[in-house]
């Protein structure tokens, strides 16, 4: 009895996404025995129970390919930014740590036996659902690329501009998040330092530590990092800094990376550009989490356009009443109703425009689109609105052919409201 | 937002929409409960979410195994061939309650998932509680108690026993004995035993109801009329339990192999016939393992005795495993061995000397006689008896061999008397030769006096003893299990839908809470009726209505009616006028309409009938049997009103089995009328036709008139009409839906019939709405009045009953073309020309030109043609008697039954034959078993020869052997008889005559 893995899911023996295939090639040298069978019995940690696949061999070699992706996928779900927490904050639907154990079956019809966890394996997962084209040649590097490892590793989040000169838009009083991915490859972070810069030069330094709570080998990680979350108070943050406030709005960029206790760069450098357009409608911040399984932010600042629409219901009543006196008699009145609306179902829906955008802004906003968890962030109160993008297309704009252009998206609120029922 | 919540093995499954789930409310389901479709499914397509695939475990993936492994789904994962028990919530509130199959899994994508699901099941119901349960399984046991004297004439008006204690007497609560004719006396001499417990039938509708979880009210339940109500016990002599049977009987074996050397005896005179019996008990040392028991531990293993523990009848078999071997003194002997006596088995019974003694007096019972033979001849063996053969001439050393021996008996036991299984070698004594013995082993008297050569009988290891109760009926004394009295195949949905048919309820579930029912009558359903509801401004106009004239009418005949019985009054009533006993028939005018509509309950009528002498008017139920004896008969539940102790002019005895009479000057009377000198009420749907007793005074107030008349009269009116429209209802107007209340809209006020697929997700959809307009009824006002016997005398058109002298009630029974004078003479229906001047006489069916004359206790059996009696009491006459007479005992004419073999059997047919035996040599003959015959079997033997013979008696099939003589006499087996003598023996309690 022997099984042996020969190959493990994207990302090596470490981590891998949940909502791409999780593949494991395992083979075994008993291929031969009547009615053999490969077993792989998966379990996971917030699981009370395990899942138990059973697959026949390979005709042609004699292996077994497993995807346990039509289980792990169910396993993660994710963490919006619900509660507005601008410190560390552990993103515990998002990740999901693993054991599977193969093994085998075989015998004859009548006493098959199984022979279990003869090899096993531990893995990571986090919510990401990767597009096949960023992993399928390279099979390792996409969950290296967002574990947090050395000065090269990525936040979750793939807006395009992330340099000290062109960095994530925001505004002065805007909310944001950045989440990260521990994977256990290096590491663990130890704090996160954040450089605000005016003119040019560097105006002040955050050193703001990672909870030892939070500070685990393999989780999800969400700090809020936008300026609004900045100007709360350093001591009610617990970071450190050598300005108080830490941020105002002379403030022209800043960045954001996460250092290990030894103070080496575990991740990029993150620039952030306070550029806040200039507007006369009321702007609305979109927040909906991307294929990384993190969550963005972008501004819709241009004219929106708010509608309802209503599902209404009628039925006739009598036109006359009695007259309410001592000695009632039959009355017609202009407010005697005959036709009557019992039933008032409305709809709201949403349509936003954004200021101009970029070729790569826009080639970015697709996964707002695609999105299945968008919110409107309430900037003051941090207060979320759940919505849908009711679009079912998506043109990618470009210089080339579109020259100047902009974003418009149609949104559905997701509760409906309800009238007086006469 | 969606409200509906699916609850799938305790998971809240994620949905794609609401689930639309129309209901209708009608006043049928709160008519007729048991009618009420609780049946319903629901295709639903579930979205293939995390969490419904999680609890659906991953099934989409067909390389994921399902991980279940028990009887019952999600042990511990989703197992789709079994169901799943799923409930289902909207806003809250359970509304669907049942099992949830998984159809059809549709992968539209790796990443899109659908979940076809169909779920199945009743709405929460009473009838889905009660389900297929029988009134058998209704638990009754807080009322058992013991079948004695004292506590029958309490429960009359004095207390009853309820979880072991004396609760007072309270109607409406447990049981109580009243009067009843079973014909099982004469009704002068009652036994306890022939009172029979009634049930009071609040209680049994109590505990139907709240044992399958609900809770009720209604006024009804505190009705004085109905808290006396009582249902009859008519299933015959109550019986046993299954524990009490267990209780008094078991079964022991043996765990050792025991040993009896057959060769030897003490002697104690001279001559082999004449020794001391050597008597080995056999040992039964386990009573405990299957099939072993003794659950009453009356086996004593130590002893291995039984005791027994109540006086009665019971069965014994021995059934023993027997080897010999034989131990010849010269091995290299050859020899054969001729059939030869060894011993016999026992089943002994011991009479303790003393009250609560541990020494006994023994007489055997029951004999197996064991023979054995080795290839010698064809002895014939003895007829009941047991053979051990050995198939071959025994050469030499030691041969063994091994048969089954099973002696059976019944015997009547005294309490506390014991029963002992012994081997007992036979006062002959072994062919000692045939063991190889010489002189020098012989005594002088031909005894065996040395155990060099001999033969070992052994009784083998597994042999058992055990006792059965050939009877299971429950003897004074005993406990009276009362869960053991309802009929065990009646449903108790059959027995709830005829309370509710009897008094025309109408049921509503509470609103708050689902198990809480709320019971009334028709009558006090809407007499009661408490909100006036206006919907005029719910009833919408823009849509078409219906009106449907007299629409709530549906046949043209309304029959109500008992269900028939054949006992001899239903019978007779039924035959004389075409229709059950009380029922009623309302016919409509109506040219529409001919079908019949019919309301029939489980229980039968029961005719109120008087005797000539006795003025206790009571039940008599009984049927004639083929003599034309009336006889004990089976019946169907009777619903009675227990109206109490009442006097009697004409005392009765009540008699215990210690012997003990009480004179009675009162009785418990139950009956359909709640007094019958003074009738208020009567359990009849209708008046009868006729009554079997002298009615001066009766009374209307019956099951239709008072719960029935109004409703009818409401509906026949020809202003009766239906409604049905759309109105706009709400969520509130469903809450607050009452059937009692009054609808008023369109200028009227309307009862509420149907409220058609009301859906609480559509709030954007009218809803059709049915209500009836009555005719306001007038309640019915029960009236009581006298009567002379007319056939014309009637109040508010209710014709009172008549009672026709010419239906007897001094007992005598019979048809127009028999000419009677006496008392309890019973006339079969079939008889022609039958002349009879006696008591206590039966005549039964086909017979023909039978004359009795002066004569008391004559039982005529059917097909008897030309038969006179004269001056003899208890004759028995059957067809061998066809064209004699009977004088003074004498039987003039008679064809004897003779027998010139050796030997007779009778097969149970002759009763009454006088046998004969003419034969020259002495003779033998079998009596017939009695399970072959019937109640009052007899025959007389009678030596016909003119020279004294000896007659031996046995018994067919079981070898018993009948003791002679009165009492307990040990006389001999063998019985001579001298020409005309006659004598006795005592078989199975009763006394067999031989002349």
């Amino acid at each position: 009895m022997a099984i042996t893995i020969q190959q493990y899911p994207i990302g090596g023996q470490y981590i891998t996404m949940a909502h791409n295939p999780v593949e494991y090639v395992v083979s075994s040298n008993n291929t031969a025995q009547p009615n053999f069978k490969y077993i792989a019995d998966l379990s996971w940690t917030s699981g009370t129970t395990s899942v138990r696949y059973i697959q026949g061999a390979d005709p042609t070699n004699g292996r077994c390919r497993f995807d346990l992706s039509s289980v792990l996928r169910n396993v993660v779900t994710y963490d919006p930014p619900v509660d507005a927490l601008n410190d560390f904050y552990d993103c515990k639907n998002s990740y999901s740590t693993l054991t599977i154990k193969f093994g085998e079956q075989y015998g004859p019809t009548s006493a098959i036996t199984n022979y279990v966890n003869l090899q096993s394996d531990g893995m990571y997962i986090w919510n990401a659902c990767i597009p096949i084209n960023r992993w399928w040649n390279n099979q390792t590097t996409v969950p290296e690329l967002y574990s947090v490892k050395d000065y090269k590793s990525k936040f979750l989040t793939d807006y395009p501009f992330r340099v000290q000169d062109n960095g994530i838009k925001v505004c002065y009083n805007d909310r944001h998040f950045l989440y990260f991915l521990q994977s256990g490859i290096n590491d663990d972070v130890y704090q996160v330092k954040i450089e605000l810069y005016k003119s040019g030069s560097v105006w002040n330094t955050i050193y703001w530590d990672c909870p030892a709570a939070i500070n685990k080998t393999k989780n999800v990680v969400r700090i809020g990092v936008g300026p609004l979350n900045l100007q709360t108070s350093g001591t009610e943050l617990n970071y450190f800094s050598s300005q108080s406030p830490c941020i105002d709005e002379d403030v022209e960029y800043y960045s954001v990376v996460l250092l290990d206790d030894k103070a080496t760069e575990l991740t990029e450098t993150l620039f952030f550009s306070i550029n806040c357009e200039c507007t006369w409608e009321t702007p609305y911040r979109l927040c909906f989490l991307n294929s990384l399984g993190g969550y963005d932010f972008f501004n819709f600042n241009w004219n929106s356009k708010k509608s309802s629409s209503y599902e209404k219901s009628y039925f006739k009543r009598k036109a006359w009443s009695w007259s309410s006196d001592a000695s009632p008699t039959v009355s017609y009145r202009s407010n005697y109703r005959g036709k009557v609306q019992y039933s008032t179902i409305a709809t709201d829906r949403l349509q936003l425009t954004s200021g101009w955008i970029t070729e790569e802004e826009s080639a970015w906003l697709e996964e707002l689109i695609s999105s299945p968890d968008v919110y409107i962030l309430d900037n003051e109160t941090g207060q979320l609105t759940a919505v849908t993008v009711t679009d079912t297309q998506y043109d990618y704009k470009t210089l080339e052919y579109d020259q100047l252009f902009n974003l418009t998206v149609n949104l559905e609120f997701a509760h409906n409201r309800y009238r007086q029922s006469l | 937002m969606i409200k509906t919540d699916i609850i799938l093995n305790g998971r809240f499954l994620e949905l794609i929409n609401d689930v639309s789930m129309p209901f209708t409310y009608q006043i049928a389901d709160v008519k007729d409960p048991s009618k009420k479709n609780t049946n319903f499914s629901k295709t639903i397509t579930l979205p293939g979410t995390r969490v419904n695939n999680e609890v659906f475990g991953w099934i989409w993936d067909t390389n994921v195994s399902i991980n279940s492994s028990g009887s019952v789904n999600f042990t511990p994962s989703f197992n789709p061939n079994k169901k799943a028990d799923v409930v289902i919530l909207y806003d809250g509130a359970e509304i669907f309650k049942g099992f949830m199959k998984l159809d059809r899994i549709k992968v539209l994508s790796d990443y899109k998932i659908e979940y076809d699901v169909t779920c199945f099941g009743k709405l929460k119901d009473l009838f889905l509680e009660i389900g297929e349960k029988t009134l058998g399984e209704l638990d009754l046991s807080k009322y058992n108690h013991n079948y004695t004297y004292d506590i029958l004439k309490a429960s009359w008006d004095n207390y009853i026993y309820k979880d072991g204690q004396v609760v007072p007497f309270n109607k409406g609560d447990g049981y109580v004995y009243p009067m009843v004719d079973y014909a099982m006396n004469n009704n002068f001499d009652w036994k306890v035993t022939h009172f029979y417990p009634c049930i009071y039938y609040k209680t049994i509708i109590n505990e139907i109801i709240t044992q399958a979880g609900f809770k009720y009210d209604g006024a009804i339940f505190n009705d004085n009329d109905f808290k006396s109500l009582v249902v009859n016990y008519g299933n015959g002599d109550l019986k046993l339990s299954t524990t009490q049977i267990d209780d008094r009987t078991f079964r022991a074996s043996s765990t050792a192999l025991q040993k009896y050397d057959v060769s030897f005896g003490a002697v104690i005179g001279t001559g082999g016939n004449n020794r001391t019996l050597q008597v080995n008990k056999i040992i039964f040392t386990d009573d405990t393992t299957s099939p072993n028991f003794d659950p009453g531990n009356n086996y004593d293993t130590i002893t291995s005795r039984y005791k027994a523990p109540f006086s009665g009848l019971f069965k014994f078999t021995a059934s023993v495993d027997f080897s010999a071997k034989h131990m010849p003194q010269n091995a290299s002997s050859t020899f054969t061995l001729a059939i030869q006596k060894i011993g016999d088995l026992i089943i002994r019974r011991g009479i303790p000397t003393s009250v609560g003694g541990t020494t006994y007096t023994y007489i055997d019972i029951n004999y197996l006689p064991v023979y054995v033979q080795a290839f010698n001849g064809n002895n014939q063996t003895p007829q009941n008896s047991l053979l051990m053969t050995f198939s071959t001439p025994i050469t030499s050393g030691t041969t063994s061999l091994s048969i089954n021996a099973s002696n059976i008996v019944n015997v009547n036991l005294a309490k506390d008397d014991i029963i002992e299984a012994t081997f007992s070698r036979t006062t002959g004594l072994v062919n000692a030769s045939v063991f190889g013995l010489t002189g020098a082993q012989r005594n002088v008297y031909g005894d065996l006096v040395t155990s060099d050569s001999h033969m070992i009988l052994n009784v083998e290891v597994g042999s058992n003893l055990k006792c059965e109760l050939p009877l299971t009926s429950l003897a004074e004394g005993d406990l009276v299990q009362m869960s053991n009295i309802l009929p065990p195949t009646i449903k108790q949905k059959d027995f709830l839908s005829s309370f509710f048919k009897l008094f025309n309820i109408y049921t509503e579930t509470d609103k708050d809470e689902l198990n809480y029912l709320h019971f009334e009558s028709r009558p006090d359903f809407y007499a009661t009726s408490g909100t006036i509801r206006n919907w005029d401004n719910k009833l919408d106009y823009s849509q078409n209505y219906e009106v449907i004239p007299m629409g709530d009418l549906d046949a043209r005949t309304y029959m109500f009616k008992f269900k028939d019985d054949g006992d001899f009054w239903n019978d007779f009533y039924k035959k004389k006028y075409g229709e059950t006993y009380g029922q009623k028939k309302f016919d409509i005018d109506n040219d529409w309409l001919n079908n019949t509509n019919l309301t029939e309950v489980i229980f039968s009528p029961t005719p109120l009938v008087d005797r000539v002498g006795d003025d206790k008017i009571i039940p008599r139920i009984f049927q004639l049997n083929n003599n034309g004896q009336a006889v004990p008969k089976i019946s169907n539940l009777r619903l009675w009103y227990y109206g109490g102790v009442k006097t009697t002019a004409n005392p009765y005895n009540i008699i215990t089995s210690s012997g003990t009479t009480y004179q009675e000057t009162t009785y418990a009377y139950a009956g359909h009328l709640d007094d019958v000198q003074n009738p208020t009420f009567d359990v009849n749907f209708y008046l009868p036709i006729e009554v079997f007793y002298t009615a001066t005074t009766y009374t209307n107030n019956n099951i239709f008139n008072k719960y029935y008349k109004q409703f009818i009269n409401e509906i026949t009116s020809k202003d009766s009409k239906i409604f049905k429209g759309q109105f706009h209802l709400n969520a509130l107007d469903i809450a607050l839906l009452n059937f009692r209340d009054l609808y008023y809209f369109h200028g009227d006020y309307w009862i509420l019939n149907k409220i058609y697929d009301y859906n609480p997700i559509e709030q954007n959809k009218t809803t059709t709405c049915e209500f009836l307009k009555l005719k306001g009824g007038v309640p019915f006002i029960p009236t009581s009045g006298t009567t002379n016997g007319g056939n014309d005398v009637k109040f508010d058109n209710d014709v009172w009953p008549t009672y026709n002298d010419s239906i007897p009630r001094d007992g005598n029974i019979y048809n127009s073309d028999a000419v009677v004078t006496g008392s309890d003479v019973v006339v079969s229906e079939s008889t022609q020309g039958a002349m009879i001047n006696g008591k206590l006489v039966s005549v039964g069916g086909n017979t023909q030109l039978v004359t009795i004359l002066s004569s008391s206790g004559t039982t005529v059996a059917g097909g008897v043609e030309r038969v006179t009696v004269i001056n003899s009491d208890n004759a028995i006459i059957d067809t061998t008697y066809t064209g004699k007479t009977v004088i003074n005992g004498t039987i003039y004419g008679q064809k004897n039954i003779i027998w010139t073999n050796t030997t007779y059997t009778f097969d149970g047919t002759e009763s009454g034959a006088l046998a004969l035996f003419e034969i020259s040599s002495d003779t033998a003959c079998y009596l017939p078993f009695p399970s072959q015959i019937q109640n009052g079997y007899s025959i007389e033997i009678k030596n016909a020869n003119g020279t004294a013979k000896q007659l031996t008696v046995m018994i067919q099939s079981d070898s018993v052997v009948p003791t002679y003589g009165p009492g307990d006499s040990t006389d001999p087996i063998e019985y001579k008889l001298n020409e005309g003598d006659a004598n006795f023996f005592t078989y199975y309690n009763e006394f067999w005559f031989i002349h």
